[in-house]
């Protein structure tokens, strides 16, 4: 008998730092995670875009990695797949929510 | 509360200012080919800063050359500029004239090059909207495919009223 535990949820927000449209931008992401992620699960970050989008996604590159404000992070690495960014190894210790499930 | 925050670069906004819905972001673990999610949220990004118009040329134009430009008197305006940004087939135009002019005299608004072939627009025709009280003039649908940025427009507005006296005048806003 096996048993898969459902995902969780975490409060996302995304800011255009520029705001012009048609211009190449930097996109700012905070994240406030429901639950632990931890650095030995090789964790990873996805970013998908709407299908019907009309922002355009080129090369990335991750950077400012922080965790409440401290940046003692590691691993900036940033792929483009089809329709997402894959943000890969991006903590450098364990993330545990302040109030974690 | 504690957060992870980033930025990625590798982004171009929209060609319109407006929300993108629909930014699914998720913690993830990797084990061989698939993910285990953690956790995970959709969420939106805003664009609001339009793009600015470039070199934008008015001339304004009369069969007589001696009355164009003339205070009162009625003369055609051609505006020339460039497109800072593509637009989609189906776009809408709007011009706000400046407050030392009415659109109460205009008899048409004709649109060409950038925006396709030269098409006259007319109220009466209904497919030119005028708001008196705004000075403005609306087309939906003023661009007949996709066009590329950096493409000259001109627009050409027959019969428009010059200002009672010799002044400068506010800005016109396309």
């Amino acid at each position: 008998m096996t048993f898969t535990p459902h995902r969780g949820t975490l409060k996302a927000k995304t800011t255009a730092l520029l705001k012009v449209v048609q211009e190449n931008t930097r996109v700012a992401f905070e994240l406030v995670p429901e639950h632990a992620i931890f650095v030995d699960d090789k964790p990873e970050i996805i970013i998908e875009f709407p299908q019907q989008t009309q922002i355009q996604t080129l090369q990335c590159q991750i950077q400012n990695v922080s965790v409440s404000g401290s940046s003692s992070l590691i691993a900036e690495q940033c792929f483009r797949n089809q329709q997402s960014f894959q943000v890969k190894t991006f903590l450098a210790e364990n993330f545990v929510p302040a109030a974690a499930g | 509360m504690t957060e992870v925050s980033f930025t990625v670069t590798g982004f171009k906004n929209p060609i319109q200012a407006s929300y993108v819905q629909g930014f699914k972001i998720t913690t993830a673990i990797l084990f061989g080919t698939d993910f285990y999610v953690i956790d995970e949220d959709e969420t939106q990004l805003t664009v609001s800063l339009y793009a600015t118009i470039a070199s934008p040329k008015l001339s304004v134009l009369n069969e007589d050359d001696s009355r164009a430009g003339m205070i009162q008197e009625l003369n055609d305006m051609k505006l020339d500029f460039f497109l800072p940004v593509p637009l989609n087939s189906g776009c809408k135009l709007k011009l706000i004239l400046p407050q030392q002019y009415s659109v109460d005299d205009i008899k048409s608004l004709t649109t060409l090059k950038a925006f396709g072939p030269i098409k006259e627009y007319t109220e009466a025709l209904g497919n030119l909207r005028v708001n008196p009280n705004e000075r403005s003039l609306t087309l939906d649908g003023a661009c007949a495919s996709y066009v590329s940025e950096s493409t000259v427009a001109t627009i050409y507005l027959k019969s428009l009223r010059q200002p009672n006296y010799e002044k400068k005048t506010d800005s016109l806003v396309i």
